[in-house]
């Protein structure tokens, strides 16, 4: 009963992603409030090409999971800017899955800028699996390159504040998102700007304005609106059988 | 054709761990298993991928006389020492244990130690008021540190402290992961349904509903 609960609440969410999505592609009218983590990462390539150096961009160590396919739209979204502004761009992975995916997205949005003699397969750097001998990868990368933005989107573990105090050392302008709760905190201390939680999967479509994307951001909302319901109903059911 | 035959994987792998979860059936429940088995073999592979690129970035520093180019030695050293140790005495010899225990772990534990001292730093600048809201952070901050010394409990401090941890903090990290794991819900549905393939290096990724 439960999975048949389960299955009917996403299909539902897939159906009213496709509702909103056309609905956007009819209309056209941006659903999204303003995110300024996001708008940020234009800032981020502005002061980088206005000082000559690079920035850098990495994912964590948290592999293919649901945060780092999210990240991948920003990675997207900043190889298109740095390759428009000739701005170098530096990405460290430290999972060797997901590295030959970010020299795919880095590579094709150097071409679809039309400047594919730009992109250098030798900025997508893999370090290591071993967490803390990528942060020593990320922090020589950050002091020998001086780099001027730090951008770090996906799963972090405890190599969030590691990274984060890097960049600050180095005095790099620091974006961050995750949906990681127990690094939130850090992230947000140390970072200029942060997405939290769900913020981070609202990117793609932020960035892109891509109606499949707007439409599922739509769907994600509605049955954000739905489980707070649910969690209301389910609070004042236990207090007024409590009550009895 | 490339892109065509990613996404159809990506489909029929998706689609099957998916109804894993939905449908007993044991023809999908061992397709399920054997997905997720390659997934750990892909992985594998990708990790000497992951060397090579590793080789060619040094080996170019190197063969470049680019700054800092001992560093690249240094690496390239230890990484094919490690490799020839490995290969040659096996993981349980007392020489890779001994460079696993006195350089390896001495090192890494060097560097994770220096979190006690970043959240500090990091806790410093962000307690500096700015506004009501870190002013909150500063007063909520310095409750449930108090909450956790001796003079704090002088003054009801930890009752404090927990109350703040148990109730706000706990709605507040819930509704953080309601709202993340319906994210990455929507994301991995797009994955699974093709609509999502700038991964794939798709130069426009994403569908269209028009």
């Amino acid at each position: 009963m439960r999975q048949l609960i389960e299955l009917c609440a996403l299909f539902s969410m897939l159906l009213i992603a496709v509702i909103y999505g056309r609905d956007y592609s009819r209309t056209g009218t941006m659903p999204i409030r303003r995110l300024p983590a996001l708008d940020s990462v234009d800032e981020a390539v502005g002061r980088t090409t206005e000082m000559g150096r690079p920035v850098h961009f990495t994912t964590g160590t948290g592999g293919m999971v649901a945060d780092t396919f999210a990240a991948f739209a920003v990675l997207e979204y900043l190889a298109k800017k740095t390759a428009q502004y000739e701005c170098a761009l530096i990405v460290s992975n430290a999972d060797p899955v997901v590295h030959p995916i970010t020299e795919n997205i880095v590579r094709a949005a150097y071409h679809a800028q039309g400047k594919p003699e730009s992109f250098k397969p030798s900025n997508i750097r893999y370090h290591s699996d071993s967490m803390l001998a990528y942060v020593s990868g990320v922090w020589g990368i950050m002091e020998r390159e001086k780099v001027a933005a730090n951008i770090m989107m996906g799963y972090f573990f405890a190599e969030s504040l590691l990274l984060s105090e890097g960049g600050v050392r180095t005095g790099a302008f620091q974006i961050a998102g995750t949906a990681s709760t127990p690094q939130l905190p850090f992230l947000v201390a140390a970072c200029d700007q942060t997405l939290i939680g769900e913020e981070l999967f609202a990117a793609g479509a932020y960035l892109t304005e891509d109606p499949v994307r707007i439409g599922a951001l739509m769907a994600q909302d509605t049955a954000k609106i739905a489980s707070i319901g649910v969690i209301l109903l389910g609070a004042l059911a236990a207090t007024v059988v409590s009550q009895i | 054709m490339k892109l065509t035959l990613a996404s159809l994987i990506t489909l029929v792998a998706g689609i099957t761990v998916v109804a894993d979860y939905f449908v007993a059936a044991p023809v999908i429940n061992h397709a399920a298993s054997t997905f997720t088995q390659w997934s750990v073999m892909l992985s594998a592979f990708s990790t000497a991928l992951g060397g090579v690129n590793l080789l060619a970035v040094h080996k170019k520093r190197l063969s470049q006389r680019s700054a800092n180019w001992g560093l690249s030695v240094i690496l390239l050293a230890s990484m094919v020492a490690w490799l020839v140790i490995g290969l040659s005495l096996g993981t349980e010899s007392s020489v890779y244990k001994f460079i696993w225990d006195n350089v390896y772990s001495s090192l890494s534990s060097t560097l994770f130690a220096l979190n006690a001292f970043f959240i500090a730093s990091a806790a410093y600048r962000s307690f500096r008021v700015k506004g009501i809201d870190t002013l909150i952070l500063l007063v909520t901050a310095c409750a449930v540190m108090l909450g956790r010394t001796g003079l704090g409990e002088a003054y009801r401090m930890p009752e404090i402290a927990d109350w703040l941890i148990r109730v706000p903090n706990t709605a507040g990290m819930r509704g953080i992961t309601i709202g993340g794991a319906l994210g990455a819900i929507s994301v991995s549905a797009r994955v699974i349904l093709g609509l999502e393939r700038g991964y794939a290096g798709e130069r426009r990724s994403g569908g269209s509903y028009q």
